[in-house]
């Protein structure tokens, strides 16, 4: 069974900016509407449009930016209400979360009853939803967008008559290139679910990506193929004892990601992904707020600590929408893996992202092992690795990171960098200040037009005065802190036979670089 | 010898291939110079000049699966050492080795193959020399763990190989004119002295190709190549550049 608020995003941004749900908004996310409220879509506002027709077709038009963190923080209390009328509940996505629905059911008289009972429970908060039963997940976010309930065994008469588009309906059960796909069926002439499901599994297989054998899966209502259920190790759990207790937002966010990078070494040291995870969080009281995300990836550390995030703001801030608010600071977080699947038997696609990239590096165990020795000795910091950078001056193309971080370069290496610095690099770095000198002793700067002012003749370094038996430059180059101020690099040659690299910013030189 | 072939089967067994050669890889061109061909694993060698002869070693031997470390060398550029088609992958930096860099060197040589060693301590200030007892300890260091100490800018007693260089001529392309073009090479003579043997130079380029622009592929294109009329080698064929 699956509980649908719609266009969440809009919602969530309204309730934020204080207006009711009736007011014409839209999310923007990269300049096209992300989401959009029902006011709005009546005036012809629809998802992917541009931020400049969306406005023309409605003047009062109630622009927001996208922000995860948001829509997850307010959906927190519809969690809340839902998980009143049945316990267990997954989050797919702040504005959709599903339910198993065979037991309350059962419970409370009917899939029927039950579906009332959490439209009402949901109500409580002030949200709209829809919701829609089914057997297969998939089916279920299908049919809860108009509210239906697909009897038991009919899922694939029921998904036969959808429009293919229904395939790109929802981001979390679908890859990055399910919309390139779904262009591509229906230039073949499949217009329904059920045409693209009558093609044998096999030529689906042979002829599309992975992403498209999940497509068709999921479009002839085949059950889900279930994570493998591998038994959970107890010591995956992490516990954390709060001390000082926190009741900031940011004290929160910032444990999340410390938890979340502990979770993830565990899981990796047992050769785990976790697909499900469940977190705790405790007040000194003894009050418990627990929550389980379930992801169709397996979860990345960022992932995790984003989603610890998200639920420990709502619930901190719980008590200024009269929500439910911790009534004391949380002393206790736990992060419990309630699903963990063999990473082996995920099925990583050949083609595109996806491919698990590789997580070591050149440096081997018996390396890695010095190297936390010096740490331990020195600091965290004190041993890094390089990485390839992006840059126009010869320090900026390597940039350092801390052992045990994650690599990522300051700056994107494979930009287009056209004021960089022609090879060879200078082997030796420097920060020297210097003067340059033009024959009558006055100091030589760069002007507007990237030229000297004068010929140089000397450079000053220090206390010695040097002559020049060659130059060349400068060479301006751009600079994003300063777009106006002008910048150069420029290169001489010494009389005592060493080339320089100089550079020129605020009307400064340094020594940049040594040729040797 | 016995040991060497004990190590090497000790190594086999442990599955670790870089351990089974005996010797790092220096620049191709440079092989000649040296009395085994490269640097003798296990052994400290101190190298004086210009800082391209060590980079093109880092170089060399990072490309070929050696791990290496850099103690104390904030000024020394990486992407210097990147053009040379350096895997830096394989590196590690430890620009402020704090009070003691011997120690935190002798803990690198554990487990690390090619452990650089500077004379920088951070902010500016420098270290004193190495007194004999520590740098005989640290050669016992390398010795055991069969890891190689390359000591830059300092006279290390006991050093097995000394490399001195020194910039002989700078290269302009295209030609040397004041206010045009730029630096695109240059040329060093290399001397390298091993204890028990005749001290044996040589003349190199360091030689960027084409423009010195344009994408960097695994190998950096910057090579050390043998200087033309150098006793060493022959001579290659190097490509001018036409303007």
């Amino acid at each position: 069974m699956a509980v649908w608020c719609p266009d969440w995003p809009a919602v969530a941004a309204a309730s934020t900016a204080g207006l009711t749900a009736t007011a014409p908004i839209a999310v923007l996310e990269a300049g096209t509407v992300q989401a959009c409220s029902r006011a709005a879509r009546a005036t012809g506002v629809r998802r992917g449009m541009r931020k400049r027709q969306a406005q023309s077709l409605c003047p009062d038009l109630v622009l927001s930016d996208a922000d995860p963190a948001r829509d997850g923080r307010l959906f927190d209390p519809v969690v809340t209400a839902v998980t009143d009328v049945v316990p267990l509940t997954e989050v797919l996505r702040p504005g959709l979360l599903v339910v198993t629905a065979d037991r309350a059911a059962r419970y409370f008289g009917g899939e029927d009853a039950l579906a009332e009972q959490i439209v009402d429970a949901v109500a409580t908060t002030g949200v709209v939803a829809s919701v829609g039963t089914a057997d297969e997940l998939f089916t279920a976010v299908l049919a809860a967008r108009s509210g239906q309930t697909v009897p038991p065994g009919t899922d694939a008469a029921y998904l036969a008559t959808r429009p293919i588009s229904d395939l790109t309906v929802e981001s979390t059960l679908s890859g990055p290139e399910r919309g390139n796909l779904v262009d591509l069926l229906w230039r073949l002439g499949l217009r329904t679910l059920g045409a693209f499901a009558e093609l044998s599994a096999a030529d689906v297989t042979s002829r599309f990506t992975a992403d498209a054998v999940t497509a068709h899966r999921l479009a002839a209502g085949m059950p889900g193929r279930r994570p493998s259920r591998a038994p959970i190790p107890a010591a995956l759990e992490v516990e954390y004892e709060c001390d000082p207790p926190i009741d900031r937002i940011d004290a929160a966010a910032f444990l999340g990601r410390r938890l979340a990078d502990d979770l993830h070494r565990r899981l990796s040291a047992a050769s785990l992904a976790c697909t499900r995870l469940t977190v705790h969080a405790i007040t000194e009281r003894g009050q418990r707020h627990s929550r389980t995300w379930r992801c169709a990836e397996p979860l990345t550390p960022e992932a995790t600590a984003d989603r610890v995030r998200w639920q420990l703001e709502g619930w901190l801030t719980g008590g200024a929408r009269g929500g439910s608010a911790p009534d004391s600071p949380i002393a206790r977080l736990q992060l419990e893996p309630v699903e963990v699947v063999d990473p082996g038997t995920l099925q990583y696609a050949f083609v595109g992202a996806g491919l698990p990239t590789a997580v070591g590096d050149g440096l081997g165990d018996r390396a890695r092992r010095a190297l936390v020795r010096v740490q331990g000795l020195l600091g965290g910091e004190a041993v890094r690795v390089p990485v390839r950078s992006g840059g126009r001056g010869p320090a900026e193309q390597v940039s350092l990171v801390a052992l045990g971080d994650e690599l990522v370069a300051e700056r994107d290496p494979d930009a287009a960098w056209p004021d960089r610095l022609a090879r060879p690099s200078p082997a030796l770095l420097s920060h020297t200040d210097a003067e340059v000198l033009d024959a009558d002793g006055r100091l030589v700067a760069v002007t507007l037009r990237g030229a000297f002012t004068a010929e140089p003749t000397d450079v000053r370094i220090g206390r010695s005065l040097h002559r020049l038996r060659w130059w060349a430059g400068p060479w301006p180059f751009g600079s994003a802190a300063q777009p106006l101020a002008v910048s150069a690099r420029a290169q001489v040659l010494l009389e005592d036979s060493r080339a320089l690299l100089l550079c020129y910013r605020e009307e400064e030189w340094t020594v940049e670089g040594v040729y040797e | 010898m016995e040991i060497e072939e004990l190590r090497r089967r000790l190594a086999s067994m442990s599955g670790d291939a870089m351990a089974e050669t005996s010797t790092l890889p220096v620049p191709e061109a440079m092989t000649p110079l040296f009395p085994r061909g490269g640097l003798s694993r296990g052994t400290v060698v101190s190298s004086v000049g210009a800082t391209t002869v060590p980079m093109a070693i880092i170089a060399a031997a990072t490309r070929s699966g050696a791990t290496a470390a850099l103690v104390g060398l904030p000024r020394l550029n990486l992407a210097a050492a990147m053009d040379m088609g350096a895997d830096l992958s394989r590196v590690a930096v430890v620009t402020e080795p704090g009070v003691d860099p011997f120690e935190v060197a002798g803990v690198l040589l554990d487990g690390i193959d090619l452990v650089v060693l500077g004379s920088d301590l951070g902010h500016g200030r420098l270290r004193g020399p190495v007194t004999p007892s520590r740098a005989r300890v640290l050669a016992g260091r390398a010795r055991k763990q069969s890891s190689t100490l390359l000591v830059l800018d300092d006279d290390w007693p006991g050093a097995a190989v000394r490399i001195e260089s020194e910039v002989t001529d700078y290269r302009h392309v295209p030609a040397r004119r004041s206010g045009y073009g730029r630096i695109g090479g240059f040329g060093v003579d290399v001397q390298v002295s091993a204890s028990g043997a005749r001290p044996s130079s040589g003349r190199f380029d360091l030689v960027a190709p084409a423009m010195g622009e344009g994408p960097v592929d695994g190998h950096g294109g910057l090579e050390l190549v043998a200087a033309a009329g150098s006793a060493v080698v022959p001579s290659r064929p190097r490509l001018a550049v036409a303007n």
